[in-house]
């Protein structure tokens, strides 16, 4: 029973990664390979903030936001007016920026990572391990909701217009960059949520979990979700299912691990067939 | 102490610009971004390393053959059925995802080295010094060969329009793939002078991946525009370790990519154009 609580509540915490990225690649149409650093400021400076003041309440989940959304404002300054392959590049640039940052900083723990992060508290006191599940839950249906408030009535025609036809769009006097720095960050700030929630879940972080890796699994992750028109729930159920299968086989960690990433590789090779030009899978709208 | 780091900077910049060149071809005779020239060296280098008894030179030929016809093949099979470049590009990191990590699948995930050394005269050349010199080498010979050569003509005319290049008799078909083929060997040559100047791990070449391409981003106008970034990044990322600690000589040559990158990355010229140098 705790263990499927447990594997409920990474489903949780991924289904908010996944959806946030969505928004970035399906809506804005946008390649970004550095969301697993997003995932991974809202982890780390939950634990920081966390281990400073030796307590762990909502307060530190508004933390993780608030780094997030600077750091992915710094990202949209240098790069979210490059296009197509070139902020593919910068996005890159970022993420290994920050894998070497957190391998080396003493303070945050080095390659050995972060150990003892406390569990989220409420009223000063910690939550079992049912309450932070329907915590996650909560937060990962409130923030979908949010979300998908982007995708209906006017945000969802600018979003259109972002993605398909910025020229356009800017003699109607909108500003293209602006809109998309904006649902960006926003992006970038659910994915630090996720990864507060994660580091309070696991108690323990490491780079390994933030790293391009991650960062290309949820990319895969994403694609499938949206190639299959299920939405993230595909991507969750794969990337939770496929370890725990090859598990069940007496496989390693390393060995899982591995043949997630073959597989998230080899599903971006075969769904690449079927992107439009505007990296959206499947549907048409 | 200054005289080493010099070195190892030279050859640091010449196994960057190996693969910077690989990815500069790729992307003027593609006209995609490869993420996977990292991979194609990896690759390169533990298939040496898997025949290394019959001699290092032997093996990367057989290596180099191998990635060229994997390019290819991807590049026919894969990459021009793709319907734009963002498929391409989303492509490529999937190839080179499933070539890492089936080789720490194979492999295990330690790092590996192709130790030698070799007596020249009364001078034993190291591995670093090795990698320089063949690195140095391969510019040299790729530079004449684009500058002289007639398949040099027919590389940038194909590069610049293959439908004129075409039109003027060129073999677009053949100069793209043998390009293509060429792009590969230059990956493998770089994953073995990885391999023997600091070693190499199966998923560990995403890091030079990333100097490559910032170098063939910064300089693409031509080729040596490349090889100046390659040669700043490997300086930054050796000549750092004399004023800071060694785990963070990286992340100087990362922040010097940054730096090239937005220096090089002219935005009009790349809005215009689509593809590395064009």
């Amino acid at each position: 029973m705790e263990y499927l609580v447990h594997l409920l509540t990474l489903g949780a915490v991924l289904w908010l990664l996944i959806a946030s990225l969505d928004l970035v690649t399906h809506d804005l149409g946008l390649l970004s390979l550095c969301h697993g650093m997003f995932f991974g400021i809202g982890a780390y400076s939950s634990a920081v903030l966390s281990g400073a003041s030796a307590r762990s309440g909502f307060l530190i989940l508004l933390f993780a936001v608030g780094s997030g959304i600077v750091a992915s404002t710094l990202v949209s300054l240098f790069h979210l007016r490059l296009r197509d392959d070139l902020l593919v590049l910068g996005t890159f640039v970022w993420q290994t920026v920050w894998f070497d940052a957190i391998n080396n900083i003493a303070g945050l723990g080095g390659s050995i990572g972060l150990a003892g992060v406390p569990r989220m508290t409420l009223f000063e006191r910690p939550l079992t391990n049912v309450a932070f599940l329907a915590l996650c839950v909560t937060v990962a249906f409130s923030v979908t909701l949010l979300l998908r408030r982007a995708r209906v009535g006017r945000a969802r025609l600018l979003l259109a217009a972002v993605r398909n036809d910025e020229v356009l769009l800017s003699s109607y006097g909108a500003r293209p960059t602006y809109v998309r720095s904006i649902v960006f960050i926003a992006a970038a700030a659910a994915a630090s949520v996720a990864g507060s929630l994660y580091a309070s879940h696991v108690m323990y972080i490491e780079p390994r979990t933030f790293g391009l890796d991650q960062s290309i699994a949820l990319l895969a992750a994403t694609m499938i979700g949206r190639a299959t028109s299920i939405g993230p729930a595909l991507g969750v159920v794969v990337w939770i299912a496929l370890p725990e299968l090859l598990r069940a086989w007496g496989a390693t960690s390393f060995v899982t691990a591995t043949w997630r990433q073959i597989v998230f590789g080899a599903s971006l090779v075969f769904l690449a067939r079927f992107m439009r030009t505007d990296l959206a899978v499947g549907r048409t709208r | 102490m200054t005289a080493t780091a010099l070195l190892n900077a030279l050859a640091a910049g010449c196994t960057i610009f190996l693969f910077s060149c690989s990815f500069f071809v790729i992307s003027r005779l593609g006209r995609r971004f490869d993420f996977a020239v990292g991979s194609y060296g990896t690759l390169a280098a533990y298939v040496t390393l898997s025949v290394i008894e019959v001699g290092v030179g032997l093996g990367f030929l057989i290596a180099a053959v191998l990635v060229a016809m994997i390019t290819t093949s991807l590049q026919r099979l894969l990459y021009a059925q793709l319907p734009s470049r963002a498929a391409a590009l989303v492509a490529s990191v999937g190839v080179g995802t499933v070539i890492m990590h089936t080789l720490a699948l194979i492999y295990g995930p330690d790092r590996v080295s192709i130790l030698s050394s070799v007596q020249v005269g009364s001078t034993l050349l190291t591995d670093g010094q090795i990698v320089a010199v063949s690195g140095a080498t391969a510019v040299v010979v790729i530079s004449l060969i684009i500058r002289i050569a007639g398949y040099g003509l027919w590389f940038r005319a194909t590069a610049e329009s293959p439908e004129l290049a075409a039109a003027y008799g060129a073999d677009v078909g053949r100069v793209s793939a043998a390009s293509i083929a060429a792009a590969g060997v230059l990956a493998a040559a770089g994953g073995l002078a990885q391999a023997m100047d600091l070693g190499i791990t199966p998923t560990g070449n995403a890091r030079v991946t990333l100097f490559g391409v910032a170098a063939a981003a910064a300089g693409g106008v031509n080729l040596y525009g490349v090889l100046a970034a390659a040669l700043l990044i490997g300086a930054v990322q050796n000549v750092a370790t004399l004023w800071l600690p060694v785990l963070w000589a990286d992340s100087a040559a990362l922040l010097s990519c940054i730096a090239v990158f937005i220096l090089g990355t002219n935005r009009e010229r790349w809005r215009d154009s689509r593809t590395v140098g064009i």
